[in-house]
């Protein structure tokens, strides 16, 4: 028998040598592909960047152009942010204000005949009124208090009106007494509009 | 220096330096320059958009204030209507004459009148004038000054009000004794910021309204 044996016409080492060559080829390509892509990248964004600086400074340019503008119309803009500051105040001022006539008002029309208020007490904010008087007896007193609360008279403001003390004067055979009469929400505040 | 020339000479250093070395500026090229760069031009598209929409919103408010400086006549004259209402300052001297008149118009005897500082009023453009104030007078003059006083074309409220009878023991003479505190106001003088947007229209039936209902306040 023969033996036939394969005949290796190009060395081993040289054949290895040939793929190292083409591996490191590949790699050099990759390498410097990868290079230049970030190189571009970066001077892409960097050219970007420096686009966007310039439309920035410009835009800056042409809004302070504007303020200018704006800067030539102060008066105008001055008295319009002050209407328009009074005219909110006005409007807060009349919707909220309590008309403390209205209280002197109800305390009149409720104040029976032998009877004298001789001091009545008001604040805003707050939703009870204190009345002081003197009244020629019980009874007129008893009057006073249910007139109070009617709504025909003092009941148009009141919505109670409680009897914190009252005492005999002898030297004036009078009854001096002190009401506290609360008053209904919002009863001093007339509607504006 | 041999021994980096030998370093560089070395067979290996020559084959795999450059291609190795072109990743390592390429790393550094991403992480020094591309990443920050990209954050830059992030934070500068943002300021780019505001400053486009900045620049509209400045455009409409002088456009809008061009269009209102031509309807200056009328602004005036409703500005001088609020202004009688709400002062721009505190013209206190002013306010004192304007009660003590009223009062005077009653027949209204002002024992005291007293300035008493001012405050500003919780998240508003509006500062308050206080005054303290005394009287006397009989019940229907306190009452006519009380209406007087509110209908009274600066405005004026009461905080407070208190009135006691008194009888001078010799004449036997009944007078009301008043003690009151009374608060005007007054509004500050406005910061234009050109930012800040315009929302104003002359026709605005708030202030047409505002503006009918003060002509009926009385001027003293």
């Amino acid at each position: 028998m023969i033996e036939r044996r394969e005949i290796e016409l190009i060395p081993k080492e040289i054949e290895a040598a040939k793929g190292q060559e083409v591996l490191l080829r590949k790699f050099r390509l990759v390498s410097f592909g990868f290079f230049f892509l970030t190189l571009l990248i970066f001077g892409g964004i960097f050219a970007f960047r420096l686009s966007l600086s310039a439309q920035l400074d410009n835009l800056k340019q042409q809004s302070a152009s504007e303020v200018a503008k704006i800067a030539q119309y102060a008066d105008v803009e001055s008295k319009v942010l002050g209407l328009t500051y009074k005219s909110s105040a006005v409007d807060k001022i009349l919707s909220q204000r309590e008309h403390f006539s209205i209280a002197l008002a109800a305390v009149s029309a409720s104040q029976p005949s032998g009877l004298k208020v001789t001091g009545v007490d008001v604040t805003r904010g707050e939703n009870t009124a204190t009345i002081k008087g003197e009244s020629a007896n019980y009874v007129i007193l008893a009057a006073f208090l249910r007139n109070l609360v009617d709504s025909g008279k003092g009941g148009k403001l009141f919505a109670e009106a409680v009897l914190s003390s009252v005492t005999l004067n002898s030297s004036k055979s009078r009854a001096e007494f002190v009401i506290e009469a609360t008053m209904i929400k919002n009863g001093l505040i007339k509607p504006v509009k | 220096m041999p021994t980096s020339q030998s370093f560089l000479n070395r067979p290996e250093v020559r084959t795999w330096g450059i291609p190795l070395g072109s990743i390592l500026i390429g790393i550094l090229l991403i992480v020094l320059g591309v990443i920050p760069a990209w954050g830059e031009v992030k934070d500068l598209r943002i300021k780019v958009s505001s400053e486009k929409d900045r620049i509209t919103a400045l455009q409409e408010k002088s456009k809008k204030l061009s269009d209102l400086a031509g309807q200056a006549e009328g602004i005036d004259k409703q500005f001088a209507i609020f202004d009688q209402a709400v002062t721009s300052e505190s013209k206190v001297p002013e306010l004192l004459t304007q009660i003590q008149k009223i009062s005077n118009s009653c027949h209204v005897k002002v024992t005291t009148m007293q300035f008493g500082g001012e405050t500003q009023k919780a998240g508003g453009n509006l500062l308050e004038v206080r005054l303290q104030y005394a009287s006397e007078s009989s019940l229907s003059r306190l009452k006519c000054l009380v209406s007087s006083l509110e209908g009274a074309s600066r405005l004026i409220d009461f905080e407070s009000l208190r009135y006691n009878l008194s009888i001078d023991t010799e004449t036997k003479a009944e007078s009301i004794l008043t003690q009151a505190t009374l608060i005007s106001y007054y509004t500050p003088t406005p910061q234009l910021l050109p930012d800040n947007p315009i929302d104003f229209s002359l026709s605005d039936p708030d202030i047409l309204q505002g503006a009918e209902l003060l002509k009926k306040f009385k001027v003293y």
